[in-house]
């Protein structure tokens, strides 16, 4: 089946019928209007849900198609790295009907919801109140991830602010496993290709390795640090989608 | 290579839909199991098409405004803007802040048991159902073309994706002759940004009496021997490189083993439509281009 729309999903866990081939007791969540809540990213839209004992999880259901997925989440699932999240892919695990008039069953990841503030809203914050200290210390943390980030045999593929979540326990942890490169992947063109402002301008899909998270790393460190020093320059250079501009 | 800009709030894109309006979409087809109206399916299709694209810009800090957008009726009551009361474009942000009347659409689903369900979904209406007097399609070519000129002159707009301009019809422009058709399309071809001209898809659905039908062509070769085909053919653009494998997807398995290796290019077209192909090409449209 062709890759479903938003709309699709949503017309497809909204239904009382809604057929999963595992889960079960899913519980949507839906805000005040009684809508079905998600965020969407470039390739997929994730849902929240709450589970049977009341735990809040994610379902991340894809519109586009990535040929790697199957073979990055059962890697994550195995290897279970300490700066990813919890998360499996469940495949063919949503029958979901299309407009278009097709059906088929999709594949969903799955996973513990993290809690906490992307580094991104973080660190817009503290540049919003002139935090100095608190830019310092996502400063710090940040490339103490990166430290472990580099320690690890895999490359996360899509590193930005956006993509790594200041926990309740002040530890960092990335989120969005979708692009990354793991050794059995060598040799393959990628899939996805990072986000712009953080991509490496020369980083095309035969380039695909270890070091994709080299420039992303640099750059966002660079950022924090200079936000630290200058907090004002947030505000000054902002231009939506950047932590501070590229330079 | 074209066509390969990022979408973003600071480089945004456009996308202008033009639907007729006109008497002929009273006829009766069969959409989801349902007979209804032509008006009605191109309308549920339609409201899906924006409700996709206000949801493709929901993120966790709200929804972000990664396209301007603007829909066109074409009917015997003339050319009107359908959810820009100025007849200009509006935004994701605007639209997801305005409350829109839903309607329920009952359909039928089969499961994977085999079982078959009737299923109620809500639409959203952001456009209603119409279905009235002539077409006067040369008139909403001029009223896309004007939008896409305005808003591609725009400084802002000078490195964003090129806008996508989508015209569903099932007739031919009784206010303009074929030569006007064209050329008010070429005017539409000729806007766009430093990534690339804007793209013009037409998309004419069938009437009952239709016979084959045709979608993203290759080359003239494919099309039935009916000049309303050509014609479309020749005023649609040439889908970029990046479409290629979306394009293959909606071809059927042994089509797109016949095609193999991928011809050079497709027109942006298709003849004879059913309604899921519209739905399709229509959400090819929207999801191609890359949005942060």
């Amino acid at each position: 089946m062709r890759p479903p729309s938003i709309s699709d999903y949503i017309g497809s866990l909204e239904n009382p019928d809604v057929v999963f081939r595992t889960l079960t007791d899913v519980a949507i969540e839906r805000d005040i209007y009684g809508d079905v809540e998600f965020c969407a990213g470039n390739s997929a839209a994730i849902f929240k849900y709450r589970d049977k004992d009341d735990r809040r999880r994610f379902l991340k259901c894809y519109i586009r198609p990535n040929p790697h997925l199957r073979t990055v989440y059962e890697y994550v699932e195995r290897r279970r790295p300490a700066i990813l999240p919890r998360v499996r892919l469940l495949p063919e695990e949503i029958y979901v009907h299309s407009l278009s008039g097709e059906a088929g069953w999709m594949d969903v990841v799955e996973g513990e919801w993290t809690e906490g503030t992307t580094l991104d809203a973080a660190a817009a914050r503290a540049a919003k109140r002139d935090d100095k200290g608190r830019l310092e210390e996502l400063a710090g943390a940040f490339d103490d991830l990166c430290r472990e980030l580099m320690a690890e045999e895999w490359a996360h593929g899509d590193l930005k602010p956006e993509n790594i979540v200041v926990k309740p326990d002040e530890r960092l942890v990335l989120i969005d496993c979708d692009a990354m490169w793991i050794p059995a992947l060598a040799g393959q063109k990628a899939a996805e290709l990072g986000t712009p402002p953080y991509r490496h301008p020369e980083r095309t899909a035969a380039r695909f390795s270890k070091r994709i998270d080299d420039h992303p790393a640099r750059l966002i460190s660079a950022g924090l640090h200079a936000l630290a020093l200058t907090p004002e320059l947030r505000a000054k250079y902002d231009t939506f989608d950047n932590l501070v501009t590229v330079l | 290579m074209s066509h390969s800009n990022p979408v973003t709030r600071l480089h945004p894109t456009a996308f202008v839909v033009m639907i007729d309006r006109s008497g002929s979409m009273k006829e009766k087809i069969v959409f989801a199991g349902a007979e209804m109206p032509k008006s009605r399916a191109v309308t549920l299709v339609a409201n899906s098409f924006i409700d996709e694209l206000i949801y493709r810009a929901r993120r966790e800090d709200g929804v972000r405004d990664y396209y301007d957008i603007a829909v066109i009726g074409y009917s015997g009551d003339g050319v009107n803007s359908l959810v820009s009361p100025q007849g200009e474009f509006t935004s994701p942000s605007r639209l997801a802040a305005s409350r829109v009347r839903r309607e329920k659409f009952s359909h039928e689903r089969i499961l994977p048991s085999g079982r078959s369900i009737v299923a109620v979904t809500e639409h959203n209406m952001w456009i209603g159902e119409k279905a009235a007097g002539i077409t006067p399609m040369c008139g909403a070519l001029r009223e896309a073309a004007s939008l896409v000129e305005w808003w591609c002159r725009r400084r802002a707009h000078a490195a964003s994706y090129p806008p996508t301009v989508i015209n569903i019809t099932d007739g031919e422009a009784s206010d303009g002759s074929a030569d006007e058709v064209r050329r008010i399309a070429e005017r539409i071809g000729r806007t766009g940004t430093s990534d690339g001209n804007t793209l013009f898809i037409n998309i004419h659905l069938a009437r009952q009496e239709a016979g084959e039908s045709v979608m993203f062509p290759s080359s003239p070769d494919e099309l039935p021997d009916h000049r309303y085909a050509r014609l479309l053919y020749d005023i649609s653009s040439e889908m970029p490189e990046s479409y290629r494998d979306l394009i293959a997807s909606i071809h059927s398995e042994e089509r797109a083993e016949a095609m193999l290796p991928f011809p050079a290019a497709f027109r942006g077209m298709a003849f004879n439509s059913h309604i899921g192909g519209l739905a399709a090409m229509m959400n090819i449209g929207s999801v191609n281009s890359t949005i942060l």
